[in-house]
Parts: structure tokens; sequence; C-alpha cells
């Protein structure tokens, strides 16, 4: 499965690469494979473009802020978390993800 | 020259305490990892540094959960890019903004006045990355001397992209 996720937190940028790094380590290893913005203090790194959030079977928001640029991911269905819970626990946002998308 | 965006080659055996003890409080924590870096000659004023690494903690907590703190400041008193790290096996209370919690495993970031935002949050980002390996931390857990830690964040900096 094709995932697309943003991560973002209000409290600093660790966090971001942190909850990026969780997700980017859950799929390791699995048939799914992931493509991970993140959002912070320096801009935005990682870009997802149009094209890969439209190509992609799921939407993950790890964050706490609002998404920048977040016209990219009209008409998709997003799944949101908080970047804290995606930390400790990638495995289970993206289960989480997936069941929520009815995936 | 010393690649300044792997962690292995800016922790250095002076900057690392394995067996921190008889800390009470934050600000106690704080004021004694600064003063490794004052005897390692990483800064020259531990007032200077400790007034970036507060200004920093205003801006949101540097308690990441998981018995984990990764306190930086970014001041022209650093010569030198460094990272400290000490553990306290006793645990330390360590307040912030959001309540904060106990931590064990503390990495200190001394970053100097003219290194670039980008290059900062590549050093940062880094750090960050390896927290969420288990194997790492358990790793921290385990190490008994400076070159257990070294050894630890090479086989964790693998791991990277």
């Amino acid at each position: 499965m094709k995932i697309v996720a943003v991560t973002s937190c209000a409290t600093g940028i660790a966090h971001s690469y942190m909850a990026a790094e969780a997700l980017t380590k859950a799929v390791k290893g699995t048939e799914d494979e992931i493509k991970v913005e993140i959002q912070g203090a320096m801009g935005i790194e990682n870009r997802l473009s149009k094209q890969e959030i439209a190509d992609a079977d799921l939407v993950i928001w790890a964050v706490d802020v609002g998404v920048r640029d977040k016209d990219r991911f009209e008409g998709k269905n997003v799944i949101q978390f908080g970047p804290y819970e995606t930390i400790w626990d990638a495995k289970k946002t993206i289960i989480e993800a997936k069941e929520k998308a009815g995936l | 020259m010393v690649n300044q965006f792997v962690i292995s080659q800016v922790i250095r055996s002076d900057t690392v305490d394995l067996n921190l003890t008889g800390i009470k409080s934050k600000e106690q924590l704080l004021d004694t990892m600064i003063s490794m870096f004052l005897k390692a000659g990483v800064i020259e004023s531990r007032e200077k540094f400790l007034e970036a690494i507060y200004e920093r903690e205003a801006l949101g907590p540097t308690y990441m959960d998981n018995c984990i703190a990764i306190p930086h400041g970014k001041s022209m008193t650093v010569k030198t890019p460094c990272v400290a790290f000490a553990r306290c096996n006793e645990g330390v209370f360590y307040n912030t903004q959001l309540g904060g919690g106990i931590v064990k495993l503390i990495f200190m970031l001394a970053i100097p006045g003219e290194m670039s935002g980008e290059e900062y949050i590549r050093v940062l980002s880094r750090l960050a990355r390896l927290l969420i390996y288990e194997d790492f931390i358990a790793a921290l857990y385990k190490a008994e001397t400076y070159d257990d830690v070294i050894a630890a964040i090479k086989e964790g900096e693998k791991n990277l992209s």
C-alpha cells in the first residue's frame, strides 16, 4: 500500500522528525511504502507532490498544528493523529489509520 | 575534518557521564552538564550558554517522553559543535510548560552561534530520529564506558537515511 504522511508539532521540530522516523521504521519489512513530509520551523522537508498525494492509498497526518499547503490534499480521506502517539507507537497509528480509512 | 552532522563524531569522552547521581532538580542537571562543556573547552561562558539553553526551553518542551530530554542551545559562546550525554539512573524530574516527567537519559547540544539554522536542524533531527529506536535506547542504558556509547550511536546512525 502507498502511504503518504505529514508530521508537524507545535512544541518543536525534534518531535516532527521523531514521528517521521517512527512511521518510516514502522513500515520497514512490510509491503507498505511510505513517504513522510516534515513541516517545521525551517520550512517543508521531503515535500509531497500533488501527484504523490493523489496516488496514495492512505494519507496520515501526525500533527497538532495546521498543515501547510493543505489544498494538495483536497479530495483525499486524511486520517489524523497527534505527533506524540505516533512517535511511540507508529505501528498502531498505521493499523488504526487503515481501519479508519476502511482499507 | 570533523563531520558536524554525525553525532558520534561530536560527542566526546569528557562530555559523557554515565553515572550522574545526587541530582535533585532540572536546574542542577542543566548546570552539571554545562560544566562538562566548560571543562572540555566547548563553551567560554557558563552564563551565556545557560541563557541560550533557557531561551530554547521557553519556546517549548525538550522533554521527549520515554525518560529522555534533549536540551539545546545555540550561542556565540560555543566554540565547536558538541553533544554531552548524561545517564542518571535514579531519574530527575524535568519540568516543562506541558508538565514534563522523569528523565534518565539526557543529551545536551551545544551549537555555535554562526552555524546556520539548516545545519542546526540537521544535527537535532539526526539525534531525534535516533531516539525512537528501542535497541539504541537499550544500548544507552547498558553502556558502561564512553566507547559503548559511541558504539551504540554509530550502530544507531546506520539506521538513519
